[in-house]
């Protein structure tokens, strides 16, 4: 073994912080953890890295957290994106019994999600406000009606909102004014209770009890026909989502990308035909996609070439459109000519790649 | 192939979705486009280099499938990948479990190297180069952090917190240990 003089001295006398820090980084939460016993240096590098990133499993975790919290107050500081990862747990690590009162202190908070809504959680949120608030995440399958309003409230406190995901249907609820936000996931129904006057890109969820129509309506009155809008949608059938496409090309002729999903059936030659005759009415629409979670046309013979046939049909009905992309396929105007292009690369001309992030 | 010059003027050829690895190389390389230029690393040592890219020998040899990096002069097919410029999760998966022995020597024997080695890595712009290796227990098949006093020890740390002070710490952040 090869000792040099370096070899023998303390770590930080020959390494500067900045690089300690940049290797802290990039270690794991656990092994943050770990390195802040390691000595006083070491901890006060690592403590502010630590709980600028905080995400939590289960209930020991969170237990743990607001316990770090609720001893060291000033620790909250430092958290700007906190993730309660909550997983369905067995009743006797259920945390209904813990105070999750010390997240309130996190008020430099950028970034928030929820995997699981319970009483103690929607009791926590009723006492938060985070003056920083940019992007909030309630990744929850169906939130309890008992919790839908508090969860509104929640978000109205919270007019600095830019991005919000919504995984469930949240309609029957108050108002909720958002000036800034500028991006939408979520259930479609809650379009009727939101006033965003920033928003440029909707992922809407729509659910066979949703009204089209007066969705589509009030989604038109919030957005500005000047902005060039991303609407995507996804729907459990084809029937609901040509009545969307009606309802688009009626109140949103404006929309700059239309990507419409199925999530079961692939889809049949009445589709094609309806989103045919319904693309001359759009104004401004540049990118269309349209495909389905359950396609098995791909695997069809002929089917690459009735896709081909369905994408020049839709850029002779559409003139302002300047690509578009069909069954895992896209083609784009080059010289007035369809010329097929990878995917990705659709997905990226279309402001689609932030899909899901 | 890309042609990267150290410090002490050694030319190395290398493949470049290897040298890519490196952001700093990599926006090198789209700021001069397609190039047979030579990309100079002026505070990357010919030596540090070679550890940084060359698979390890002997006993120790870890069987990582790939190419690696060649001097100019001869060119070199090799059965190992760079170990540090290695990426495939695959790969890193498989390595997890075969790895122990070439941390042991990659981070005990040259401590002089490895102070270089990070910051070439720091230079280079390659992220996660090191961290997790000497953090990890390379003993433990499930990669678990290293144990406080194994890191103060390979690193000549005086411990300077009190048992009580230590066992605060512990008992503050067990919700980051939480997976």
């Amino acid at each position: 073994m090869v000792l040099t003089r370096r070899a023998q001295m303390e770590i930080s006398q020959w390494l500067p912080n900045e690089i300690l820090v940049h290797i802290i980084q990039y270690s794991r939460n656990a092994d943050q953890a770990t390195l802040a016993r390691v000595s006083t240096l070491f901890r006060d590098l690592c403590l502010p890295v630590l709980y600028r990133v905080v995400k939590i499993k289960g209930p020991r975790g969170i237990a743990s957290f607001c316990s770090a919290i609720r001893e060291n107050p000033p620790r909250a500081d430092a958290v700007r994106s906190f993730t309660l990862d909550a997983p369905k747990t067995r009743d006797s690590e259920s945390c209904s019994d813990i105070s999750l009162a010390p997240l309130k202190l996190m008020l430099k908070l950028n970034h928030l999600s929820i995997s699981r809504l319970d009483s103690p959680t929607c009791v926590a949120l009723e006492d938060c406000n985070f003056p920083e608030l940019i992007s909030c995440d309630i990744r929850v399958r169906a939130i309890d009606a008992r919790f839908c309003d508090p969860v509104a409230r929640f978000l109205a406190r919270h007019p600095t909102l830019k991005r919000l995901h919504l995984n469930s249907s949240m309609s029957s609820v108050g108002r909720v004014t958002l000036p800034n936000l500028e991006f939408y996931e979520g259930g479609a129904g809650f379009i009727l209770a939101l006033d965003a006057i920033s928003l440029k890109e909707v992922y809407l969820a729509w659910f066979s009890n949703d009204n089209a129509e007066k969705i589509i309506i009030g989604l038109s009155s919030i957005t500005q026909p000047d902005f060039p809008v991303i609407s995507s949608h996804t729907s459990g059938s084809w029937g609901g989502l040509r009545q969307i496409v009606t309802s688009l090309s009626k109140h949103m002729r404006h929309i700059k990308t239309l990507r419409l999903y199925c999530l079961r059936d692939s889809f049949g030659q009445d589709t094609i035909r309806h989103i045919t005759e319904s693309l001359p009415r759009f104004t401004g629409l540049l990118y269309l996609e349209v495909g389905s979670f359950g396609h098995v046309r791909m695997l069809m013979s002929g089917a690459s070439d009735e896709d081909r046939m369905a994408a020049e049909a839709w850029g002779e009905a559409c003139p302002t459109l300047e690509a578009c992309g069909l069954n895992k396929r896209a083609w784009r105007k080059i010289d007035g000519r369809l010329q097929e292009f990878p995917i990705k690369e659709f997905k990226i001309l279309a402001g689609l790649s932030k899909l899901g992030s | 192939m890309v042609l990267l010059v150290t410090s002490d003027n050694e030319q190395f050829q290398t493949e470049k979705d290897i040298v890519e690895r490196s952001v700093l190389i990599k926006n090198m390389l789209e700021d001069v486009g397609e190039s047979d230029q030579p990309i100079p690393l002026p505070n990357v040592s010919s030596s540090v280099l070679k550890k940084v890219t060359q698979p390890s020998t002997g006993p120790t040899e870890i069987d990582v499938r790939g190419r690696y990096l060649s001097t100019a002069s001869t060119t070199v097919e090799s059965p190992s990948r760079p170990p540090i410029l290695e990426q495939s999760q695959d790969e890193t998966r498989k390595r997890t479990t075969d790895i122990s022995e070439w941390d042991q020597k990659f981070i005990t024997v040259d401590q002089e190297m490895l102070f270089e080695i990070i910051l070439a890595a720091n230079y280079l712009d390659i992220k996660s180069l090191l961290c997790r290796r000497w953090l990890q227990d390379g003993s433990q098949h499930d990669q678990g952090a290293r144990p406080p006093e194994e890191i103060r020890k390979l690193f000549n740390i005086v411990n300077d917190f009190t048992p009580e002070e230590e066992a605060q710490i512990k008992k503050e952040n067990e919700w980051a240990e939480d997976r």
